[in-house]
């Protein structure tokens, strides 16, 4: 008996994105609940006529049966639980679901599980195919539970630094430290910015709002968009690059507007 | 490679990195031409030099061509108030075999692709737009791939277009021939209910 058994499991997944491989195959990352981020090889997708390819788009959620292979795992069949089709439709809601998926791939290595992650993202696609919350709003709300989950869960109702209750005020953030500042210690921390007190207030109820579908506030777009400066700098400064996707997210921003206006 | 004299890795190195080929399939083209009359390297050495030399991208609709403009572009008997947009000159190609459009074309030379970085800039996109300000263009066919990055690059395209009051359409999607309808995804069955025709 050979000493190598092929494991052939059965999985949820989401794929986040896709490269052409060889003639007509797709090398297919993917985040699953139980065994993380995945490389899967997927075999002839790229043909009109293969069974697969519309089961493993992005953004959709899917069942996979995968075969376990000495390189990459290689899906064997594909079929959609969920295809969110209303956001794929949208440019708006799709832009955003890219940036999601950036910051999935970019934070999770492969093989390591985060169900949590999993969870925050289904119900990040789920949302915005279902216009649950304003797009921007929902992507504020995935980012700052993503970086819980991840590890990096900010520090909003304490000082980062001493540890004091943060009361409203001339308070400041710094996205080095990741949390909120009180004011003498924000004083002398050369990464603190000051922080309007309505973006701490959003921050703070999109973090302690679980579900992204009770996030039905109205809030002025300036402290949407003020909450979104601030987190994407944290993202990039634990990154280390810039975003991709978030720029085009604000290009498609722009585009819209300009042309309905 | 160990063991292999240095213009045999080089060239084995070169097949490599080429799509679609593996290091087993580089050594294997490598050896065969080792062993192939000489004239057989020499034709190959020759017509990737020539292709490089003579193949140049129309700066009308930015498909691979040996003039400038193509010949598609010069062709008085096309339809020139339609232009069809693709991502890759292949699929020209592909379209072109059907014999059944008689339009012009215009490749993107890509899809959008947020998560990698590669947006609007990185596509020919501005040309296209200052190809449809003359107003001689009635209809743009979008004619990206039927995938998420392939819709988004048309939906983002169809936002740009819309203003200059030019009609966009998309090519339909729906059922391959040869495929079986059970194992067909809900959203290309969908839109192949969509899109149905009266028989
Ligand atoms: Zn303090
Ligand atoms: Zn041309």
């Amino acid at each position: 008996m050979s000493m190598h058994r092929v494991r052939d499991y059965k999985t949820e997944a989401i794929p986040l994105k896709r490269m052409d491989f060889s003639e007509a195959d797709r090398i297919v990352t993917v985040m699953t609940p139980g065994r993380g981020k995945l490389r899967l090889l997927a075999k002839g997708v790229r043909r009109s006529t293969s069974r697969m390819a519309g089961h493993l788009e992005v953004f959709s959620h899917a069942q996979l049966r995968v075969v376990g292979a000495r390189d990459l795992d290689l899906v064997v069949e594909a079929a959609t639980i969920e295809s969110f089709r209303d956001l794929r439709e949208d440019l708006v809601r799709s832009s955003h679901a890219y940036h999601l998926a950036e910051l999935v791939d970019a934070f999770v290595q492969d093989r390591d599980e985060h169900r949590a992650v999993f969870h925050l993202l289904r119900n990040a696609l789920a949302a915005l195919s279902e216009g649950a919350a304003p797009p921007d709003l929902i992507a504020r709300h995935f980012e700052v539970h993503f970086l819980r989950a991840v590890g990096l869960g900010q520090r909003l109702v304490n000082c980062v630094v001493c540890d004091d209750e943060i009361v409203a005020g001339s308070n400041s953030y710094s996205v080095i430290l990741g949390g909120v500042l009180c004011p003498s210690c924000g004083r002398g921390e050369p990464s603190a910015s000051p922080i309007a007190v309505d973006t701490l207030k959003l921050l703070r109820f999109v973090q302690r709002t679980e579900m992204v579908d009770r996030l039905m506030v109205r809030v002025p777009d300036e402290t949407v968009s003020d909450a979104q400066h601030l987190l994407h700098k944290q993202i990039e400064a634990v990154l280390e690059r810039r975003l991709h996707a978030a720029t085009f997210v604000r290009r498609v921003e722009e585009t819209v507007a300009r042309y309905s206006a | 490679m160990h063991g292999t004299i240095q213009p045999v890795s080089r060239l084995v190195e070169a097949f490599a990195r080429l799509p679609g080929i593996g290091p087993k399939s580089a050594q294997r083209l490598t050896f065969y031409l080792l062993r192939a009359p000489v004239e057989a390297s020499r034709e190959l050495a020759d017509a990737l030099i020539q292709m490089r030399e003579n193949v140049i991208f129309c700066s009308l609709c930015f498909n691979i061509t040996s003039e400038d403009p193509c010949d598609a572009c010069t062709d008085a008997r096309r339809d020139r108030s339609i232009i069809c947009v693709v991502e890759e000159p292949l699929d020209v190609l592909a379209l072109e075999r059907t014999r059944g459009y008689r339009g012009l074309y215009h490749v993107l030379h890509g899809a959008l692709s947020p998560i990698e970085g590669i947006g609007p800039d990185d596509l020919k996109i501005t040309p296209l737009l200052a190809r449809l300000r003359d107003g001689t263009v009635k209809e743009v066919i979008l004619a990206t791939n039927p995938n998420v990055e392939g819709d988004t690059t048309a939906q983002y395209l169809t936002q740009l277009i819309r203003p200059l009051g030019i009609s966009t359409s998309r090519i339909a999607r729906g059922l391959p021939v040869g495929g079986d309808l059970e194992y067909a995804d809900e959203v290309t069955l969908a839109q192949a209910m969509e899109n149905r025709r009266m028989v």
